[in-house]
Order: C-alpha cells, then sequence, then structure tokens
C-alpha cells in the first residue's frame, strides 16, 4: 500500500461521492472538469442531450452538446439568449461551454416527460390540454418580452415535471428580435414542419415575430386536443406543403371539442399573422377564460377572414419546394454581399485565435524556480528557485545576470519593488526569512529580517520606498528604503494568522485581513490601530482593485458543516466600511483583480476558476483545468488571463469571453509560477526543473492586421458612436485593441452582452477621447 | 471546496461508527446488542488475529487466543463499559485488553504445562513492548481499512455490472493512469480510451472516498477523522 495515497484519501473529490453504478459506461465523459455525463436522454439535429452530474455541487442537470462543425456563431447565439430568461415556465441556462472541440449547454434537468411523450398515448382532457399550453404561452410571453422569439414550439419542447409543471426548453433556433437577420441566412429549415407558422416557411409573407410562437402554441393546443399535428404527413416536404397550401380541416377532427376552444385554435393558427392574437400573453389569457367558465375573446371565422385565409394560402407545389430549396443560396449569398472587410473581421474576430505562445527564451539554474516576476519596466525577469538563489536574467536577450541573490531556504515569493527603484526585490525564503536587495549592477542588500512563521503577506507602496511584511504568527513590521537603507518604521500584529496586506488609498496607511477575521487599518506613524473591523467567517483570501477602491475578502462560512458554502465581501479601504457581499459556493484559493478594478478571478480550490464583475457576480467559469489550481492573473492589459495548476500546466484566457486562447507547458517539467510583464507581451515562469522560461505571449489580434490599419478601418466605416462600442481602445496610443460589440439591424455596433454594455460604459470616456484626438 | 469536509452522498453512507456500536452494545435489548458486538467483533477480527500472529502465537493458537478473547471478554457485559470514548481510541482499548489477556493466556497454559510437564517453568512471554505493539497495531489497522476499502469498492464495481473493469484498474489505482497503460486496457475491455480514463478516476476517488468512510467510522468526533487518518499515514510509513 503506497501511504502517499492512503494520505490523498483526506481530500476526496466530489467524484468519489457518486455510487459508481452512475456514469460508468462506455462513452463516460467529464466536461469542462465538471459535469460527468451519465446517460443519453435525447437527441436532435443540434445534438444529444445527457442526464449528468454537475461534480462541484452534486446536482443533476441536463448537458446538451452539439453536433461538430455547429456553427459556433449559432451556439454563443443560444447562450446570449438563454442568458436573458428567468421564468419558472423556461428551462434554466446553468453554465455553457466547450469540451474537445464540441460546444455545450448546461441546463436544470427536468425530471418528468415531454408533452409529446405523453400525447403517444393518446389526445388529453381538455382541460388539461388548455392547462398546459397555458402554462407554456405564459412563459413564452415572458421570452417574447426579453426580445426572443422561440420560432420552434411544439409538444416535444413541452417539458412535463412530475408535478405537471410545465417548462418550455430548445431555443437553439430562437430569434433575438433585436438583432433579426443574421441567424436566418444559413439556409437551415428553422423549426418543425408541422407547428410552424406560414411566414417561417415564407419570409417574403411577413417578418417572423412573436406571431409565429403563437402559431406554434396554437398548432400544440390543436395537437393535444386531437391527439395528432395539425398537418400530419408522410415526410416534412408533404407536412411543409399542407401546412403552407392548407388550413387545419377545422370540422372532421373537432366534432368533439368544444366549439370556443376550436375558436381560439383557429386565431392562433391564422394564416395572417397580424390576424393572431396580439401576444402569447393575450393567448394564455383567453385559454384563462375558458378555464374559468367565461365567455372567450376570440371571435369565430367570419366570411371575409375565410377569403382572406384563402388570398393567404394557395400556394402550388412547386413554388414551396423552390422557396425551401432557395433558402439556401439566397440565404448564403445575401449574407456575403453585406459582408465588408471590417464586418467580415469583426465578425470573425471572437474566432480569430492569437499567434501561438511560443518560447521566448530558456534561462537554466541549478534548481527549479518556484516563482517569477518581472521588475516595473519589464526588461530585468527573477525567478526564485528551491535552492535559495533568485536568479536575475536581462529579459531582450534571454540572458541571465551574473550574480544570483542567495537567501537562506528554499525561495517562497519575491517581488520587485514599484517605483523608481526598479531593480529593488524583495526576496523571502521558507525559514520567514527576508531580505530586499538591490539587483542592479551593484548587489547589496538593503533591509533584512525575519518573520516568524514565514511571510505570509506583503505589498509596497507606490514609489516603492515604503513596504509592509506580515507574519504567519499576525506580525505586521513595516520599512522604509531612505537612502540606500532600510529601516523599520512600524510594528503591530493582527489576532490570527495574516492572509492579506494592502496599501490603503492613503500612502501613510496598510490594511491587514487576518484568518480570523481580524481586519485593521494602521497609520504608519504610530503602532496603533486607527480602526478595525471583524469579518464573520472565516477569511481565505483577499484582493485589492489596482485603483485601491475596494477590497475583496472571500471566507468560508464556519457554520456550514460542509464548508461549501462563503461569502464574498467587499469593503471600502478608507473607512473599513462593507460595501456588499455575495454568496457562493466552494472554497477560494486566490483572488485578483483585473487591472481595471472591473473583474475578479477566482480560483477555487480545487480546480474551478470563475471570472465576477466588481460585484462579485460571476460572468463565466473558465473551463479547463483539472487540476488543482496554483494561481492566476490577467495581463496588464486587461484583455487575456493566465492561470496555471499544480502540475505545471498554464492556460491562456480571452479575459472578456473566457474562450481558451491556447495551453502552454513548459518542457521542463511544467510550471510553477507564472506571470505576465508589464507591456503584457511577455511571460515569465518559474519552472519546477531548473529553468526559468521566458515566453511570447502574442497579441490578441487577427492576423493580417495591424494596429493602425484596423483604426483606419474602424473610422472609415462607421460613427464615433458606433466606433466607441465597437472597440476598445489602448488608453496610451488610442489603437484599437479589442472587439466588444456586434453589428446591429441599423449597420451599428451593439456590446456582445450587457455586462460588457456597462464595461464599456465606464471606458467610455477614455476612449471617446482618444478617437478625437 | 474541501470535498474532505463534505458530508457524503449517493451510494456511499456513513454507518455508525464503532463507538456507536459499542453504545449499542449496551443497549437493554439483548438482540441490538449482541448484532453490535457482532458487528464490532468482524470489524476487529482480522487486525486483532494479525497482530497475535505477529506477536508470536501460532496460527492455531492465535485463532484460539481471539476467539477466547472475544467469547469471553469481548461479550462480558462489563467489558466494553469500559471502554471510556474519552480515554482514546477504541483500538488502544482493545489492544490494551488483547495484550492482557494474552499475557494471563500464556501464564496459564504456562502453570498447566508445568502441571503436566513437571520441571517446565519458563513462562511465554508478548514478543513486544507497548509502544511497539501499539505502532504494529495501528499499521495493521490501517492495512484492515486499506482492505475494507477495497472489498467495499470491489462490491460496489460488480454492482455496476464492471467487475472486469476493477479488476483491470484495481492494482493502477494509487498512481496516475499513464497514456500507454489507458491505451492498453481500454483495447482489452473494448472501451474508448476516454471512458477507461473517466473509469480509472472514478474508481480512485472512490476509493479514497471509501477509506475516508472506514476511517471516519472509527473516531467518535467527526473532525477527529483527519487526525486519525494522518496519524495511521505515519503508521503506514513507518
Amino acid at each position: 500500500m503506497n501511504p502517499d495515497f492512503f494520505a490523498s484519501a483526506a481530500e476526496v473529490g466530489p467524484l468519489g461521492a457518486l455510487p459508481l453504478t452512475e456514469g460508468l459506461h462506455e462513452d463516460a465523459e467529464i466536461l469542462g472538469g465538471d459535469y460527468l455525463l451519465l446517460g443519453r436522454i435525447g437527441e436532435g439535429g443540434m445534438g444529444e442531450v445527457f442526464r449528468a452530474v454537475q461534480l462541484s455541487t452534486r446536482r443533476e442537470v441536463a448537458v446538451k452538446r452539439m453536433r461538430t462543425g455547429r456553427s459556433d456563431v449559432r451556439f454563443g447565439k443560444e447562450v446570449e439568449l438563454l442568458a436573458r430568461l428567468r421564468h419558472p415556465g423556461l428551462v434554466a441556462l446553468i453554465q455553457a461551454g466547450v469540451h474537445a472541440g464540441r460546444p455545450f449547454l448546461v441546463m436544470e434537468l427536468v425530471r418528468g416527460h415531454s408533452l409529446a411523450q405523453r400525447l403517444a398515448e393518446g389526445p388529453l382532457p381538455p382541460r388539461e390540454a388548455v392547462r398546459i399550453v397555458r402554462e407554456a404561452a405564459e412563459a413564452i410571453d415572458h421570452a417574447h418580452q426579453s426580445g426572443i422569439v422561440h420560432r420552434d414550439l411544439k409538444p416535444g419542447n413541452l417539458l412535463l415535471d412530475a408535478d405537471g409543471t410545465v417548462r418550455v426548453t430548445d431555443f437553439s433556433i430562437a430569434k433575438d428580435l433585436d438583432a433579426p437577420g443574421a441567424m436566418t441566412l444559413d439556409g437551415q429549415l428553422l423549426g418543425t414542419p408541422a407547428y410552424m407558422a406560414p411566414e417561417q416557411i415564407d419570409s417574403r409573407k411577413a417578418a417572423v415575430g412573436p406571431a409565429a410562437d403563437v402559431y406554434g402554441l396554437g398548432a400544440t393546443l390543436c395537437h393535444a386536443l386531437t391527439g395528432k399535428a395539425p398537418f400530419a404527413g408522410k415526410s416534412e416536404v408533404e407536412t411543409l406543403r399542407a401546412a403552407a397550401t392548407r388550413e387545419p380541416d377545422w370540422r372532421t377532427d373537432w366534432k368533439a371539442i368544444h366549439p370556443d376552444l376550436r375558436t381560439i385554435c383557429m386565431r392562433a393558427m391564422h394564416p395572417d399573422p397580424a390576424r393572431r392574437f396580439a401576444s402569447a400573453g393575450e393567448f394564455a389569457a383567453d385559454l384563462g377564460r375558458f378555464l374559468d367558465g367565461r365567455p372567450v375573446q376570440a371571435r369565430s371565422v367570419t366570411w371575409l377572414e375565410r377569403c382572406a385565409r384563402w388570398i393567404w394560402r394557395p400556394w402550388p407545389l412547386a413554388t414551396v419546394v423552390a422557396l425551401v430549396v432557395g433558402m439556401v443560396g439566397a440565404g448564403t449569398l445575401a449574407g456575403r454581399m453585406q459582408r465588408t472587410r471590417v464586418q467580415q473581421l469583426l465578425r470573425d474576430w471572437p474566432k480569430a485565435a492569437p499567434e501561438p505562445i511560443r518560447v521566448f527564451g530558456l534561462v537554466s539554474s541549478a534548481t527549479g524556480g518556484l516563482r517569477a516576476s518581472f521588475n516595473e519596466d519589464g526588461r530585468v525577469f527573477a525567478w526564485g528557485a528551491s535552492d535559495g538563489h533568485v536568479r536575475l536574467a536581462h529579459v531582450e536577450s534571454a540572458r541571465a545576470l551574473a550574480n544570483s541573490l542567495r537567501a537562506s531556504e528554499p525561495v517562497r515569493f519575491h517581488q520587485f519593488l514599484p517605483g523608481t527603484h526598479r531593480t529593488n526585490l524583495f526576496v523571502a525564503a521558507d525559514d520567514g526569512l527576508w531580505r530586499v536587495w538591490t539587483a542592479g549592477a551593484v548587489r547589496r542588500v538593503l533591509a533584512e529580517g525575519k518573520a516568524e512563521g514565514g511571510v505570509a503577506a506583503f505589498d509596497a507602496s507606490e514609489n516603492g520606498r515604503t513596504f509592509v511584511v506580515g507574519a504567519g504568527t499576525g506580525e505586521v513590521t513595516g520599512w522604509s528604503l531612505h537612502a540606500g537603507l532600510g529601516r523599520p518604521i512600524f510594528r503591530s500584529r493582527v489576532e490570527g494568522a495574516l492572509i492579506g496586506l494592502h496599501w490603503s488609498p492613503d500612502p501613510e496607511r496598510v490594511l491587514g485581513v487576518s484568518h480570523l477575521g481580524d481586519f485593521r487599518c494602521w497609520d504608519l506613524g504610530s503602532d496603533r490601530a486607527i480602526w478595525s473591523r471583524r469579518i464573520p467567517g472565516v477569511p481565505h483570501a483577499t484582493a485589492m482593485t489596482p485603483d485601491r477602491d475596494r477590497l475583496a475578502v472571500a471566507t468560508a462560512d464556519v457554520s456550514d458543516p460542509k464548508r461549501w458554502r462563503g461569502e464574498l465581501r467587499f469593503y471600502h479601504p478608507s473607512e473599513g466600511a462593507e460595501l456588499g457581499a455575495v454568496h457562493f459556493y466552494g472554497s477560494v484559493h486566490r483572488m485578483a483583480f483585473s487591472p481595471d478594478g472591473t473583474r475578479l478571478l477566482i480560483l477555487f480550490n480545487p480546480d474551478r476558476v470563475h471570472v465576477c464583475d466588481a460585484q462579485g457576480q460571476r460572468l463565466f467559469e473558465l473551463i479547463g483545468h483539472s487540476k488543482k489550481m496554483a494561481g492566476g492573473e490577467f495581463s496588464p492589459d486587461g484583455l487575456r488571463l493566465l492561470t496555471w495548476d499544480d502540475r505545471g500546466n498554464a492556460r491562456l484566457w480571452d479575459a472578456h469571453s473566457g474562450a481558451p486562447l491556447t495551453a502552454f507547458w513548459s518542457g521542463a517539467g511544467g510550471i510553477a509560477h507564472a506571470t505576465f510583464a508589464a507591456d503584457g507581451w511577455r511571460i515569465g515562469s518559474g519552472d519546477i526543473r531548473p529553468t526559468g522560461t521566458l515566453w511570447d505571449a502574442g497579441c490578441p489580434m487577427p492576423a493580417g492586421w495591424d494596429r493602425a490599419a484596423l483604426t483606419a478601418e474602424l473610422l472609415r466605416e462607421g460613427s464615433l458612436e458606433s466606433l466607441r462600442r465597437a472597440a476598445w481602445l489602448n488608453p496610451s496610443d488610442g489603437t484599437v485593441l479589442r472587439l466588444l460589440a456586434k453589428e446591429t439591424r441599423a449597420g451599428g455596433m451593439e456590446p456582445w452582452r450587457e455586462t460588457e454594455a456597462v464595461f464599456l460604459e465606464r471606458r467610455a470616456d477614455r476612449v471617446g477621447r482618444h478617437l478625437l484626438r | 471546496m474541501n470535498a474532505g469536509e463534505a458530508q457524503p452522498a449517493g451510494g456511499g453512507t456513513f454507518p455508525e461508527t464503532s463507538w456507536t456500536t459499542i453504545e449499542r452494545s449496551r443497549s437493554s435489548d439483548p438482540e441490538v446488542a449482541f448484532a453490535a458486538l457482532n458487528r464490532l467483533a468482524e470489524r476487529y477480527h482480522p487486525a486483532l488475529r494479525t497482530f497475535l500472529l505477529r506477536c508470536g502465537c501460532p496460527p492455531q493458537e492465535a485463532d484460539d487466543v481471539l476467539q477466547e478473547f472475544l467469547t469471553r471478554r469481548f461479550l462480558q457485559e462489563s467489558f466494553l463499559g469500559k471502554a471510556d470514548p474519552e480515554a482514546g481510541l477504541f483500538r488502544s482499548f482493545l489492544r490494551t485488553c488483547l495484550r492482557r489477556f494474552l499475557i494471563s493466556h500464556h501464564r496459564s497454559e504456562a502453570r498447566r504445562t508445568a502441571v503436566h510437564s513437571p520441571g517446565t517453568t519458563e513462562t511465554a512471554t508478548v514478543a513486544f513492548t507497548e509502544p511497539e505493539a501499539e505502532r504494529l497495531l495501528d499499521r495493521l489497522w490501517a492495512e484492515q481499512m486499506i482492505a475494507n476499502a477495497r472489498a467495499r469498492l470491489r462490491a460496489e464495481a460488480e454492482a455496476a455490472g464492471r467487475a472486469e473493469l476493477c479488476l483491470a484498474l484495481e492494482g493502477l489505482l494509487e498512481s496516475e493512469p499513464t497514456p500507454g497503460w489507458v491505451q492498453e486496457v481500454s483495447k482489452g475491455l473494448g472501451m474508448t480510451p476516454n471512458a477507461v480514463w473517466v473509469a480509472a478516476h472514478r474508481f480512485r476517488e472512490r476509493l479514497k472516498w471509501f477509506i475516508q468512510d472506514e476511517v471516519r467510522q472509527t473516531v467518535r468526533e467527526p473532525a477527529d477523522w483527519r487526525a486519525e487518518l494522518e496519524h495511521l499515514v505515519a503508521a503506514l510509513r513507518a
């Protein structure tokens, strides 16, 4: 028996609690490192649906995995639409991601069956049928109010819970009313023929809008009442033909059905969309009146209406077939004709991968590097090693500088001090001994001390002349560097072990947080705390925004015996006032704010990584790491995210979408720690084997475009307003760095998501100023 | 998330701990008490037997001594009444009792031999000192728990119709599967490499979970299981 394996039983992943009777089939897979597929529960044109278990929460979910080759754009569209919908009658989206090149959606699992399965046994009692369709209509009305048309309402897409509650699912071909056009031009037959409104078959009749869903609901009610689809035919084309040329036979199939229901169905399925119920809500209301025994508002069909219906319906078969076939070519052609160079670029940008990351330089050392850092101007790279040496390299030439800095023990932490002293390096060893070296041409120790229990936290003032060191025992010491000599200026302590030290917005003040929730602010001029607060729970990690206006503290809830629940609390660094708190599940390992402070990277134990907004609301999850996370940070330009796990695998992500950009692994035994240089073009890593590696991090710019050309094209293409939205400009030189928008119907741009809109609002002024120059 | 602290769910449940069983054994209902004693005896029997063998008892004698210990002492009403949860591990209590029982058994054996064979006065002694015996039993106990965990894994795999897969994976659960090995097993079992990888991962995590569960069963306070696990790891490393 391997004692190490026995010892590892102290930490069991969520999979351990799952009995082997579940999820051990031939095509067993874990998607995104968190969703174990248990078995297939459905299949459709777009992909397969699996029952799955989310390992991190142990809840059962439904995972819809798209087929290979499915349009990424449509997948992105579906995710975007679903994210906007929140209604008890709609199946909620939990998460979206990509696994092995195949996109997947994680949805709420509805335990029950579809209306189609129920109807296979025969028609429903009228009141039951009306109740089901009414509930679905109310949910769809909510979608319409959110600007979304489902376009594929049919019994198969209405799920019935165990208690009979209706849930509408499958928004895979839904249409965004605010951005029509783009998703209908790929020539696919969008919808199920028997339930498709005439305008879905021939777009020349009318634009597809909420009325098409009213038609689908009417057709579903028709099916539920009669036991068969309104235009059931032998093949899709025949059904399509029937749907386009005829009305349901309201006489033969409806003899036994209540006349009011027939009237409601006829109005819902009127060939002219303008004559149907004005909304799904109105349709639901009329069904409600029927259930309550009140008079319905749908009127019987008049002679004039019969004439109008005839005008709407007479389509010869050849015309119908030609229309269906023509959609393929015409749609694609129309799309192509519309695209200009910039539009093409904007369309393709999210898919454009940056240049693959490559090794820029390798610098060898006697033992493995445990930590990497760059100095402020990015010219010097340092990596600390387990032999107690910190080695330095010149970045541009990737050549090691002579004379390493020697610590007493393996290097636990090192960091260049900011400000004018760009080569002053703070180095802390495992035994708690720390030193500040001047690492320029002349190497000498400026200050040294010992932190009992090891250095647990460190921060330096913006000018690099003052720094504070926190010890594992809770002791905090402040030091000043003047005239090439360090001297202690402050000493205090917190209750418990320090987990975070941060400079306050006031350059004379420092904040400390301990694992016992002791949160203090000290004035460096005196050893006494100016104020102290008690943070509820057990703090695990802290992060301060770069402009020092918000301190985030992740805590574990001690009252939760499972220790799964925690809170993310935000504090004002000046007064310690709480700004807000959000709950989360999981144990936070590390956090980092983006350079502009609008986003927060959270690493959970063991391998979950979330990106949240400044209020702690999750924006998306980074899916790809499967080992315990070791660290992560935003690039200095805020466009990319760098993460690495404890097995030495590093990944680079798009910081605005969470899309993986590239993964890299140092040939030297993997990466122990990595960091961006200040310009964002270099990454330095301390490797497990004896090297420090400098990587060329590339630029998130599609091939063939340089910054100047792209700016010029965009300036030519649109108004200042659309450009503001279209691109995020580099504040320093006004060049375009990143697409943050999509086209609108009017040819302008709009943000990808609401969260992006908020982000852009904050950016708009700065960006605008640069454009106007 | 610290999965180790999480309450178990699914197929594995945390059965009562040894101390809970001991409390049940003191029940006024003789059936409940006897069933509880039986469970305790079954749980500790293998480790105690090996302990006796390592103490120098021949197998036949070890079986006899253990049988006598279990029937004469273990099932004695007052015996388990002396076990005090506050005083430490039940395992330590058993070890001390068994050692004393063994010494007294050897003494009575010696007296009996002396009666039948005058001139033989040597008294059998136990081979180990108290600390050595403690380390030995701890190690045996750790091995016992691993064996129990493996047995539970096998049983669950069989119930899931995956006995063959369990057999193929079992020997290699203590390390990360290599791509070559995954390829080989997938060919042998007609599964995709991905499915084999997932299965190996599942089996390993499940085995760890069963080990944790076994350890949890032996402590009175739920929070103590980590310390007990560390103690047993140290015993395995010794």
